[in-house]
């Protein structure tokens, strides 16, 4: 009884104590994974799907009743067993036993522990007793995608008990964390929710500035890959309770690391403190900084979008938010009105002084975050969103359900070509900054990510938003686009879809009545591909209103699967396709694509300007608008006119009716134009197309009364 | 013993103790006494190892108390505002304690339970505050510390309470030697028990005597003489705090031992001359309070 | 076997110093008889043991008890006993005030001489007091300029 004292340094008889006293804390926990997870079990006495995948959900950590209970329970028991370190007369009595504040710390410690895992680990214990639910043999099937093991196998159910438990004995951490440094229960309750919020929160303030100043910042990409890991409670559910062993270690470490500095306060913890909010002068200056850097954060981007996007607002809302925040943060915490002391200003001080740093930094990129090309050894492979290339001129396969990228492009002369236009980017950055705001310049979006070897540091991300013009003509992407890695990645059959369900033809919207056979289905898309390869960038990148465009539904390749999974993907076959136009001619359907050209019989052109009227900007300052029904124009205004518009404010718009496409149908896509008429397609006709040269001046075109 | 030396301690911008000397001799029954505020509690959560000195060092026995398990295993220490665990009851209580500490006396434990007429199953959150008192020394008594420290160990409990509380701390001390430290501001009855006290004024011991030394040392004086006893010279060799007269009579206070006072006085055949030592009461007001209007209360 | 008066203004040591004296000089404790030990003396009066332990160190002093290691306290022979000057002093001080009392109340000087001449012999020399029960709880006395005891 005394040995136990003062060896391990963790007091038995206290423990004991302890789980007598809250033996209802794992009850109520145990009844409540009992009655949301092994109960739902034991009724699927036959094989039902819903409860197979109820369980699997469960098992992948996504249960939501479960994460709950997870927050929960630690949560509960830190509060009752640290409970007595808000009241001045239960610190004394506490103390006064015969322990040291280690082994106090440690035996309640490990009480709220056992008291906040025994559910876990009961439920974990149950599902292995009972078992795997009956599964068909597609089912089995489902075990291949993505699990290490057999679906709902002994290994798969311990898998979960592990991750549980490490996911209860992070939270259960940072909740006793939240115990020591505050004081009373309703900071405690509170310091225990933010804690767990504080990573990501920060994160994402850190990332708004970054987004803000830093060009080629990657917001999207980066909150989903990086906000993921940063908290179990996040990446467990995401990742189906497999973040990844670097991730795990790094929770475990984190685990540890927060326990000796938790006991380390502990020791430290002045008593007298008990039943202040805060039991720390340094946590004061703490929470002062985040209310500061929240409201900060809050006022200077809310400032900046309600009085339209200026650099000036936003330092205003710097400015007010900051004075705001922090006072009333002062306020809070010193619990009097009187905050203007010394000690006040010279934290304000430190902390703006701070700020302005790193804003600084941001501004002149001091962190030398834009210049970063990465060291060309360490490149691995990288990866970029598909619609980087190509803007909507379909040359690249779309797949419906997939947002998933082209990833691991590993060919040196590749990696060497994307960094040239890295380094482009780079060095033209300040013409390049800003191009995402300016709403009239045709651009795109290129989502770059590299894979790095070495240990740390294995990603670079970056995300600019880029005009056409700049990566029309650009060498490196022409280089990539021609390369067999390239078109290898940008196919219409792969591996795992290599069936051809069905492939439907539409042009200018309207589908086409078209019925191919298997046979002509595989010839036909093997054409295509066959001119796709043959593709150069010049004419990938080559804007022209494509003949047809293909809607083609693959079928995975597992076959009999209780719900197979379809890929639907479009593809556009340009006019140069030779193959492919050869091949329709051959099989006769091209006269049925040219019929559906040849019923448009006259084509409207209208040149748009804007701008010139400040009062207006959104409405055409001046429109020009013509009328032609020349039948070579008319073929040629369909062959050459572009699939979009490459600046807004000065345009020549081909808009035409298509007799497949009725009027009833008032919301077509491109609407209507500015003086009511109504036309459910369009083409363009962007600076440098040689058709613009040709209907310059031309007589056959009649000149319509300008709209007012 | 329980050893005290300049201790230091800081809430804030508070200095509670300053180079603060205490000396409790082993076996004794220290009264520990000062006005509200003066530092008494924060001195006994020193004693109990609670709080962390800033600086100074604060032994039981020569060994540092703070986080010294040895010490602490054999001291006891009653709060004023006390806490038990949530829903226990004395029993339970008590079968804790028993665990904890490694001197248990289950019989001593069922005496003073039954003594004082506690329901050792009953919820101690449902006690009264007096009871709650009760138990919580009960409990403390049935560890046989060696070192008791109690802070109003008896406020707001009754007069045979309060008796029987003294009854077994006498006991604790007659049988086997336990010291205890006693803090209180009902100095009367720690006159009658306590044979050391101190006091303590703004964080700083001001006085710190055995009772009876302490008493021996002040008294107060009525005396009054024939017309033919010069007025001056009268108390030559007194050291005399205070002095009024009232008419014929004066009324004084001086600090001298009582055989002294008589030499002095007695020796000028005065017409009335009583001497009284002052009670406890009377020398801490006088110590502590200081002032001139204080006097009024003590003199007659 | 004595009681005590708490609100007395003479110390707790010094009152049982007095009543152990009475007792042994009253004859009540004759010479070799037992005086009860520090311990128990200091819980039937529920008084600090280092109060009673002084007390009997003080009348070892005064030669009224002798104290074996080991046995306990015992009573001394008369003839030991050194003349308490300080008790002495007392007392006649005590009588000098008696006797200024009587004069007040009006007694004449011869009147008083003859009262303190006739004193019986009773008065120099008293007899054995009466055992009284130990008891716990403190009488209230009156309070008088002189103290008083029971």
């Amino acid at each position: 009884m005394i040995s136990t004292t003062s060896y391990f340094s963790i007091s038995v008889p206290l423990i004991r104590e302890n789980l007598r006293r809250f033996w209802v804390i794992p009850v109520f926990g145990f009844l409540a994974y009992f009655f949301t997870g092994v109960f739902p079990l034991l009724m699927a006495g036959e094989d039902s799907y819903s409860i197979r995948s109820y369980l699997q959900t469960t098992l992948d950590l996504r249960n939501p009743g479960f994460l709950i209970y997870a927050c929960l329970f630690p949560l509960i028991a830190s509060a009752m067993l640290f409970r007595y370190l808000h009241a001045p007369g239960s610190v004394s009595v506490m103390h006064a036993l015969p322990f040291t504040r280690r082994s106090l710390f440690n035996s309640h410690y490990l009480s709220g522990l056992i008291l906040a895992g025994l559910p876990v680990l009961a439920t974990g214990v149950l599902f292995l007793c009972i078992g795997a639910p009956p599964l068909p043999p597609e089912a089995v099937a489902d075990s291949a995608s993505g699990y290490p093991w057999e679906l709902f196998s002994p290994l798969h159910m311990l898998h979960w008990l592990g991750m549980s438990l490490l996911l209860v004995i992070f939270l259960y951490t940072l909740c006793v964390l939240s115990a020591i440094v505050t004081g009373n229960m309703p900071m405690h309750l509170i310091c225990s929710a933010l804690l767990n919020a504080l990573l990501p929160a920060l994160f994402f303030i850190g990332a708004a500035y970054c987004d803000r100043q830093l060009f080629g910042f990657p917001t999207l990409g980066l909150a989903l890959s990086g906000i993921v890991n940063l908290s179990p409670l996040i990446s467990f559910p995401v990742s189906a309770g497999q973040p990844g062993a670097p991730a795990v270690v790094a929770y475990i470490l984190v685990i540890l690391v927060l326990y000796a500095v938790t006991m380390l306060l502990y020791t430290k913890k002045p008593l007298e403190r008990a039943g202040d909010s805060l039991s720390f002068r340094f946590m004061d200056v703490i929470v002062c900084y985040f209310i500061a850097l929240l409201g900060m954060t809050a006022l200077a981007f809310y400032f900046e979008d309600a009085m339209g996007g200026g650099t000036v607002s936003f330092y205003i809302g710097l400015a007010v938010g900051t004075l705001i925040a922090f006072f009333l943060a002062r306020i809070i915490i010193k619990r009097t009105v009187r905050v203007w002391g010394r000690e006040t200003w010279i934290q304000l001080g430190a902390y703006a002084l701070a700020v302005a740093l790193f804003l600084t930094g941001l501004q002149f990129d001091l962190f030398g975050y834009e210049r970063r090309i990465p060291v060309a050894e360490r490149v691995q492979s990288f990866s970029i969103n598909p619609n980087m290339l190509s803007l909507s001129n379909g040359k690249i396969v779309y797949d419906y359900w997939s947002s998933a990228g082209y990833a691991g492009f590993q060919d040196p002369v590749n990696l060497r070509a994307i960094m040239a236009f890295h380094q482009r980017i780079t060095e033209n950055k300040a013409s390049l900054r800003g191009a995402d705001n300016d709403g009239d310049i045709r651009t795109n979006e290129l989502q770059l990510r590299y894979t790095l070897s070495g240990v740390i540091g294995t990603s670079m991300n970056r995300e600019w938003t880029l005009p056409w013009s700049f990566t029309r003509g650009d060498e490196s992407l022409k280089t990539l686009v021609e390369s067999a890695e390239f078109k290898e990645l940008n196919r219409i059959l792969t591996p795992e879809y290599p069936e051809p369900e069905s492939v439907k033809f539409s042009q200018y919207g309207v589908m086409l009545d078209v019925n191919l056979s298997l046979a002509e289905r595989r010839a036909f898309l093997a054409c295509v591909e066959k001119d796709m390869r043959l593709e150069t960038y010049a004419q990938f990148t080559d804007l022209a209103n494509p003949l047809l465009m293909l809607d083609i539904t693959l079928v995975d390749k597992l076959a009999g699967r209780a719900d197979p999974r379809n890929r639907y993907v479009s593809v556009s076959v340009p006019r140069h396709y030779a193959n492919s136009v050869a091949w329709l001619q051959e099989n006769g359907y091209y006269e049925q694509i040219l019929q559906q050209d040849e019923s448009i019989s006259s084509v409207t052109l209208v040149h748009y300007v804007y701008g010139e009227d400040p009062y207006n900007p959104y409405i055409a300052s001046s429109t020009e608008r013509y009328s032609f029904d020349d039948p070579a124009l008319v073929r040629a205004a369909l062959a050459q006119g572009e699939s979009t518009f490459l600046n807004y404010r000065d345009r020549w718009e081909l808009q035409f009716t298509v007799p497949g496409l009725s009027d009833s149908r008032g919301d077509s896509y491109y609407g209507a134009d500015e003086d009511g008429s109504y036309f459910n397609y369009a083409l363009y006709l962007n600076e440098g197309n040689p058709l613009l040269a040709q209907l310059e001046g031309n007589p056959l075109l009649e000149r319509l009364p300008d709209s007012q | 013993m329980i050893q005290v030396t300049d201790l230091e301690k800081r809430f804030g911008k508070v200095q509670a103790l300053s180079s603060l000397r205490m000396n409790i001799k082993k076996a004794s029954i220290y009264g520990l006494v000062g006005a509200n505020g003066a530092g008494k509690t924060t001195v006994l959560k020193h004693i109990a190892g609670i709080l962390r000195a800033d600086s100074g060092h604060v032994t039981i026995e020569g060994e540092d108390v703070y986080e010294n398990l040895r010490v602490k295993e054999r001291s006891c220490f009653i709060p004023d505002d006390l806490y038990f665990f949530g829903s226990y009851s004395l029993k339970e209580s008590a079968r804790f304690y028993s665990r904890l500490y490694p001197v248990w006396n289950p019989a001593l434990y069922t005496q003073m339970a039954a003594r004082f007429e506690l329901d050792e199953n009953r919820k101690l959150s449902r006690f009264s505050k007096g009871m709650q008192k009760q138990a919580a020394f009960i409990l403390s008594m049935s560890a046989a510390p060696d070192y008791l420290i109690l802070d109003e160990p008896i406020d707001g409990l009754d007069p045979l309470i309060r008796k029987l509380v003294w009854k077994y701390i006498v006991d604790g001390v007659a049988e086997r030697g336990m010291t205890v430290l006693v803090s209180s501001h009902n100095l009367r009855e720690m006159e009658g028990i306590c044979d050391s006290i101190g006091m303590l004024a703004n964080g700083k011991m001001l006085i710190e005597r055995d009772l009876d030394e302490l008493k021996s040392d002040i008294h107060k004086v009525q005396a009054a003489f024939a017309e033919d006893v010069p007025a001056e010279g009268r108390y030559e060799g007194l050291r005399v705090l205070h002095k009024e007269s009232r008419g014929v009579v004066d009324l004084l206070i001086v600090r001298n031992p009582k055989e002294e006072v008589e030499r002095v006085i007695g020796g000028k055949s005065p017409l009335i001359f009583d001497l009284l030592p002052l009670s406890l009461e009377e020398i801490f007001i006088y110590e502590i309070g200081g002032g001139n209007h204080d006097i009024d209360n003590i003199l007659f | 076997m004595f009681q005590l008066d708490l609100k007395s203004r003479k110390s707790i040591y010094e009152q049982v110093i007095d009543n152990l004296r009475e007792l042994i000089l009253s004859g009540a404790l004759n010479p070799g008889a037992k005086l009860p030990s520090v311990r128990d003396l200091s819980k039937t009066l529920t008084v600090n043991p280092n109060t009673v332990q002084k007390a009997y160190r003080e009348l070892e002093r005064q030669s009224y008890v002798y104290t074996v290691s080991g046995l306990g306290t015992f009573v001394d022979k008369a003839e030991s006993r050194k003349t308490d000057e300080a008790l002495k002093r007392g007392a006649m001080e005590l009588v000098r005030r008696g006797v200024r009392e009587l004069y007040y109340s009006g007694m004449a000087r011869d009147e008083i001489l003859a009262f303190l001449e006739e004193l019986p012999d009773s008065t120099i020399t008293p007899k054995p007091a009466p055992e009284s029960a130990p008891a716990i709880t403190p009488e209230t006395t009156p309070e008088t300029k002189g103290g008083q005891r029971t």
